[in-house]
Parts: C-alpha cells; structure tokens; sequence
C-alpha cells in the first residue's frame, strides 16, 4: 500500500509539473506584443494593402528629434494580389506577435470594400484574437492621408475615428457599427446594412455619410446632410436641429425623438409599416427679435409646420432607401421578421422590401420655455 | 503526603545552590537551644520591605523575648500580618512553593509550615496597545503580568457569573495560566475543550501566549490562526460577552481568544464605537484589502503575461510603455519585488524604531526611484506592490495577514506559470482549506460557510445597539444580549 502510496505521489508531482511548465510556454508580456490600433484595407493597382497602425511603446522613452522621431502610432503597411498574400507579407516584417484585442476601427476604403468586404468579415469572424467590438467604418480617403493627418499630431487614427463617430451617436447624430453587427447581419438571409463613412474636413476626420451595403458589395451613398430622417430610425435618441419658418422669422428649434413604433402588417400578399413616432421639440431661438409670449396659436401654427417637416424627413428616408437605393438599411426586414416568421422565410425581401407602403403618423411636443412672458404673472 | 523534618529540611535548602534567600531567628537571644525559625524564599520574587515589616519584625520582636518556642498556628494566628497566608504540612511541596515565589516559614518544633504570598514581580504598568490600536476607545492593555490582566477585566465586567479558572503549565517554568469565561453564555463544549487541551499540556516549559496556542489548535501544521489574539482589555471583555473564552499566561501580554472565525480577523473594536455604517465600510475596506494583498502581484502577472485581452487598449499602450524598457518578465519582476518588500517588512520589525524610519527611506529611494528609473521594475508593478503590502497592514488582526504573506508568493508562482488557470486552482485550494478548518467546534469560515443570513448580517452590521442577539455560530447559552 505504501509501495502505491509513493507512486501515486510522484505520479502526481509529475502531472503538475508538466501541467506548470507547459504553461510557461503561454505567456508573452504585454510589452512584447504590437498593440495594433487601427487596420485599414485598400485596393491599388488591383492589389489589396494591408496597414496597421501600431503603438509605439518606445515613443515616450525617445529623445531622437526630427521627422518621425517620438511618434507614438507607426505604419505598418504591406501588399499583395489577395488579402491572404497581403497578410502573409505583412507578417513577414513583424518583428514581434499581434495583439489585436485593441483594435478600435477597421477601416476599409470604398474599392476594397466593393470586393473584398464579405471576404474580410468571414476571415475576421475566424480569427479569435481579433475584436469584433470594434467599430467598422468606409473612407473614401486615401490611407496614408488619413494616418497622416493623425500622426502630425502625435493621436492615433483608431482613436480619432472611434471618438468621433461615438461623440455623434452620444449625441443622437449618427450611430456606431460594430463589427460584430456586420457579421450578424451577414449571418441572415437577407444583408442591408448602412456602414458610416468618414473622410477629411480641412485636413479633419469628419463624418461625411454612409454606405449603403446591399448583399454583398458597396451600392450607394448617402450623404450626412441628407440623413436627418433616416437617423430617426437607425439611432436611439436621435436629437436634430431644424429651422422653422414662422412669419417673417426663422426659429431654431431642437427635436429630441422620444418614442418610435414600427408595426408591421401583412394582408393580402401586401406588407404595410404604421410608423408612429414622437418627438419633444424646444424652441430655442430666432433670427429675429422673438415674441416673449408665444401664445397657443403661435404654439399650434409652429408645430404644425415642424410636424409636416418632420413627416417629410421620414418619408423622404424611406422613399430613398426604396427607390433610390432598393436596399432596407433601415432594417424593416427584422421588425417583419419577427412578427411573420414564417411568411418571412419564403420572400424575397429586396423586392418585396421595395413595394411595401408606410404610414407615419408624427407628433411634435413643443415647448417654447425659452420665450420669457412677463405678462403671465402681473407683479404685485 | 510526607511531613517534613525540619532540620534535614533546612539542611537541604541550604546545601543546593538555588539562590534561595535564608533568614534564621532564634528564639530568647538563643537561649533556647535548638529553638529556630527559618524563613526560606527568593529574594527577587519577593517584596522584602512587606517580609519585614510584615513576618520578620513581628517574628524578632516575638522570638527575642519568648520564653518558649511557638508553632506555626500560634505564628500565623498572633503574630504575623500577611494577609495571604496558610499553613501547610507537605514536605515536598516545600522546595516548589519557594520556587513559586512564595515565603515558606519552618518552625524547629513544628510539622506544619507556613506558607505567605509576598510575591512582588518587577512588571510595566499598563501599556498602550501596540497590535490593536485604537483610533477611539480606552487605551489600557494586558501587560505581563496576569494578576494586572485579571484585575482589568474584573473592572469591566462586574458579573458573578465570570469565572476564572487556573492552570499551571509547563513541568519546569509552572506557568500561571488562567482560563476566564462567563458561565451562563459562553458554550460548554468550547470551555471544556480549551480545559482539556491545557490540561494534557506535557511539556516542560512555556514561556508566552503564542507557544500555548500551539498546543491549543486542533491541527498543529495549520497555517490559518484558529485563535485570536487580544491585547485590549476591552476587547477580551467584549468577547466574553460575546460568548467566548479567554486564555490568559502570566508572562505574557496577549491573551488568546477562542473560537475565532474568519470574519471576526476583519473585526476590529473601532467599528463598535463609531458609527454602524462607518464600521461596515470600515469592514468591506478590510475584505478588499486581504484580497489586494493576496491577489495584487498575482493579477497583475496574469493580465500582463497571460490575459492580455482582457485589458482595455489604452490601458494596455500605457502598461506596455511602461515596461518597454524592464528586461525582467512579469513574473520574475514581481516575484522579485514582493520579496524585497517582505525584507523591508521584516527589517522594520527587527530593528529599533530609530533606526526603522531610516530604513524605510532608504527602502523607499532604493525601490521607489531608483529601482523604476533603472528600469528594473515598471512603475505599476511597484503600485501594485505597495498596494498590496499597504493593504496587509489594514487587517486588525496580524495574525491572520501572516499566512496570506506567504500564500500570495505561492499563488504567484501558480498564476505565473498558468495564468488565470493557475491563480483558480490555487485560490480553489485556499478556500478548500479555509471552509474544512473549524475552530473549537465552530466552522472557520461561519457564518459565510454554512451560511447563515442572520450572522452574516451581523458580520457586516455588527452593532449590538440595533442587533439582539448573539451570533448563531457561537451556540451560546444565552442567545439574547439585549432583553426584548
């Protein structure tokens, strides 16, 4: 027994050990690694570039000066006729492993996205060490002008980018797509997706619109200032500013979206949308010298026009996403889907997308507090 | 029983070299020949200016002129004055009762002796606390003496029912050591255990507290304490209330406390004297600082080495930046730095405090600047560190902090080599180990495992104003401290 005893001892001091010293094999500090930022994709001259923007860790320890001395982002970048041989030749100049957890933006120009999109999101849906919380963003820009543009100021363009476009979501502006909503949305039958697209302003990173992606491949784009009323589906609080005409004056009135209802219907073969939505609009100022006392006719008369407007903005955004651009980026298909789920499976919903009729009924709130009346309360 | 002889009692006495302190008076000048009394005791033991005024005056005066020789009841009846005195008959016990500092009178005529308590030990007076300091709350403390000690608790609790029972440890040092307990709370099962285990002590010398706790767990390899240690009167008199009992060694200034649970290490009396919500904060404080100071380093190797993802970009830019220039791994540069924080620990305790505070500048310029500005360890892992050891010294209880100081050396080795697999594993063992241990009959880790929601209630609240009871755990007699 004792005999057993002791084999069983070293037995297990055996296991251990080999279990602790197989693991010593798993471990890289993080300081060994290059914290990739940013991966941007283009197509040039039919082949597909691969840039990585990658924190310099020693940039703070440098005391080199002079052009690119210091940087605390650097380029890596690298080429190939496919994004398999891009990547392979890209590996060949690291000099240390990846880290991807901290990718903050994949950016892909509007040629590579045109052929290589769904390609990509496939290869990234594979790679486990990749982010998918990171957002996904178009450019019409050229890479090396976005990194530039950053790098002069010593910022990441991942950070910059990511800032950005979340400023604007938090804001109600604009919303985020994450890359983990794409492949969710490649995952369906049906794939309309808006990607946003940004560019530069005055040297700037600015939001200039979005892609519409429909199937597979880049289809159309919708510029920013043209995407008041279809923000007032693809964001959770959408907040806009719009001037009103009243009388002689112009007012700027803000609008908060406060409650959106989308109920679909399907009779006879016809699919129908009653689109409720509500907002909360403050008066906030005007051009000229603003009545204090704005009365219930004024009140109605103003609301009434920024009811029409606010119907137009939405009506306009449908209308475009089904006639313009035959795509249902406002993701009409989800709300149906799960409402008729089996109806859904036999459709073809780019089509059947197109001909489907919406009713909005809108309701405007608003509140003129900013308009001070003196003559409400008499002094004593 | 062997009554004694005297005079080859005192030839005895005076033939060994046990620096026992003699004193003869004869009777009638010595007229009466053969007529003596010998008085035998230590003299360091001995308060010598109560020997004299109180047996040996009385005792010259009486002898100088009597006609004849007296006994030991005639002595102890009408002429001495000690107020703690008997009269004894023993022969044997002779030797052992001058040993125990007692004053032994032998009388030539007489079978009977008489024994006086005149015992004077050079001890402080009552100290300020030094292990549980106290912001608010009274500042006395057990000292080395347990007659000081006994009389401490006396002061505070004024109840018939406190009982105070006396042992005698050790076959050479014959320790005093006192079990006290409030009969009508604490559990017999507990007051009979700590009896039995004091009682089959066979040893032959205990010198302080700790060495007895030793003798008092129930697994003797254990590393966790399983007694707590008191150092303030009013603590050991709220733990007697509480339902607990209280060992106390003359020669020892900590009394030991039992049963202790895990929870309790993190009580300190503080939160008994400011207000409730503070205590509870106070205490969260404290479970928080145990697992920084067990866990900190160990974190800080796996998300460096290991688990890298898990870590939010910029913070991850800004730990790379700081160790891009340590040529040490995680691992080996954290190993290396908790081990020079437990030399400096160990050297401020070691060293006078005059010299302590210069160690811990020094200890400071060489880790805290030079160490980073050398590059030898990143700026975070020296935080993380000091974190961790700042965190050890907010536990009440040191005794509790000891074991985790080594566990976390382990637990780093388990997670630098496994990463978050081996930081579970490890922290598996622990609790495994913590929810086995029991501590005089009450579960270790009571009232979190088993749970009972009451008492753990009561471990966070921990206010006797707004809580009537005492904890389940402790199965006391009387379960109520409050009348309803």
């Amino acid at each position: 027994m004792v005999k057993h005893r002791k084999l069983f001892s070293v037995f297990a001091i055996i296991i251990l050990l080999t279990a602790l010293l197989t693991g010593c094999g798993d471990s890289v500090d993080i300081n060994e690694k290059l914290i990739v930022t940013t991966i941007v994709f283009d197509v040039k001259d039919r082949e597909v570039w691969y840039y990585l923007e990658i924190a310099n860790i020693e940039a703070g320890e440098s005391k080199d000066v002079g052009e690119g001395a210091g940087n605390k982002y650097i380029v890596y970048k690298a080429h190939g006729k496919t994004l398999t041989e891009a990547r392979d030749n890209l590996d060949t100049q690291l000099d240390k492993p990846l880290y991807l957890s901290g990718v903050r933006v994949l950016v892909f120009t509007e040629s590579f996205a045109k052929e290589y999109l769904v390609e990509y999101l496939y290869r990234v849906r594979v790679d486990e060490s990749q982010r998918k919380k990171g957002l996904t963003v178009i450019t019409k820009e050229d890479p090396e002008e976005l990194y530039k543009s950053t790098h002069e100021r010593n910022i990441s363009a991942g950070f910059m980018i990511e800032g950005t476009i979340e400023t604007l979501d938090e804001s109600g502006k604009s919303f985020m797509r994450t890359t983990m909503r794409l492949l969710e949305n490649l995952s369906s039958n049906y794939t309309g997706i808006l990607i946003p697209c940004i560019g530069l302003q005055d040297k700037e990173i600015s939001l200039r619109g979005y892609s519409v992606v429909s199937g597979s491949t880049i289809t159309g784009f919708l510029p920013v200032e043209e995407s008041v009323g279809t923000m007032f589906f693809k964001t959770d609080k959408p907040k806009f500013h719009f001037i009103v005409p009243y009388n002689d004056m112009n007012l700027t009135i803000e609008v908060l979206l406060t409650k959106r209802k989308i109920t679909p219907s399907y009779e006879d073969g016809k699919i129908n949308y009653d689109i409720k939505m509500e907002f909360r609009a403050e008066l906030m100022y005007g051009d000229k010298k603003t009545p204090y006392n704005f009365d219930d006719t004024a009140t109605r008369e103003v609301s009434e026009t920024l009811t029409a407007m606010l119907k137009q903005q939405v009506s306009d955004a449908i209308d475009r996403a089904q006639k313009e651009f035959e795509c249902d980026y406002l993701q009409f298909d989800d709300i149906f889907r799960i409402k008729f789920p089996v109806e859904f499976q036999d459709m073809d919903w780019q089509k059947e997308f197109i001909n489907a009729n919406a009713n909005i009924d809108v309701k405007v709130d608003l509140s003129t507090k900013w308009g001070m009346d003196y003559g409400a309360n008499k002094v004593k | 029983m062997e009554r004694f002889d005297f005079e080859q009692t005192v030839a005895y006495l005076k033939t060994k070299s046990l620096d026992y302190t003699q004193r003869s008076i004869p009777f009638h000048n010595g007229m009466l020949r053969d007529a003596m009394v010998e008085l035998f005791y230590i003299s360091q033991l001995t308060d010598r200016a109560a020997l004299t005024d109180s047996i040996v005056k009385p005792l010259v005066l009486h002898c100088s002129s009597a006609r004849k020789p007296i006994n030991a009841r005639m002595a102890m009846d009408g002429i001495i004055y000690a107020d703690n005195c008997r009269i004894e008959s023993d022969g044997k016990k002779i030797e052992e009762l001058i040993l125990s500092g007692m004053v032994v009178i032998l009388f030539s005529n007489d079978e009977q002796y008489i024994v006086v308590n005149l015992k004077k030990v050079e001890h402080r007076s009552v100290p300020t606390p030094e292990l549980s300091y106290a912001v608010r709350g009274p500042q006395d403390c057990f000292t080395e003496n347990l007659d000081t000690n006994l009389s401490l608790i006396r002061y505070r609790i004024k109840d018939k029912n406190m009982r105070i029972k006396n042992f005698e440890v050790g076959r050479r040092t014959k320790a005093r050591v006192a079990v006290i307990y409030i009969e009508d709370i604490a559990n017999d099962t507990v007051i009979n255990e700590v009896q039995k285990r004091i009682g089959n002590i066979d040893v032959d010398g205990i010198g302080e507290s700790g060495e007895l706790q030793d003798f008092l767990l129930n697994n003797k390899l254990q590393m966790f304490p399983q007694m707590g240690l008191v150092e303030r009167s009013d603590m050991a008199s709220h733990s007697l209330l509480e339902g607990k009992v209280i060992v106390l060694m003359d020669g020892s200034g900590i009394a030991l406390l039992a049963p202790k649970t895990f929870s309790e290490f993190f009580y300190s009396h503080d939160d008994r004297y400011d207000n409730k919500f503070f205590g509870l904060f106070s205490r969260l404080l404290r479970y928080t600082a145990i697992i920084i100071a067990l866990t900190g380093s160990s974190l800080f190797v796996a998300l460096t080495s290991f688990h890298t993802d898990v870590l939010p970009v910029k913070y991850a830019i800004s730990l790379s930046e700081m160790r891009s220039n340590v040529p040490f791994t995680a691992l080996i540069g954290a190993f290396s730095l908790e081990f020079i924080m437990e030399l400096l620990r160990e050297a401020l305790l070691r060293v006078p405090k005059q010299i302590g505070s210069a160690i811990g500048i020094v200890g400071a310029i060489v880790i805290g600047s030079a160490a980073v500005s050398a590059g030898i360890f990143s700026p975070l892992l020296l935080i993380i560190v000091s974190t961790a050891l700042l965190a050890s010294f907010a536990i009440p209880d040191y005794s509790l902090v000891n074991p985790f100081r080594v566990l976390k050396f382990i637990l780093l080795l388990f997670t630098g080599t496994m990463g978050f697999f081996g930081f579970a594993i490890f922290l598996t063992f622990i609790l495994a180990e913590l929810v086995s241990l029991n501590s005089f009959g009450v579960p270790y880790m009571a009232p979190w495992a088993p749970f009972n929601f009451y008492d753990f209630i009561r471990t966070l609240i921990g206010n006797s104003a707004i809580d009537p009871k005492r904890p389940n755990y402790l199965r006391t007699k009387d379960k109520k401290r409050m009348k309803e």
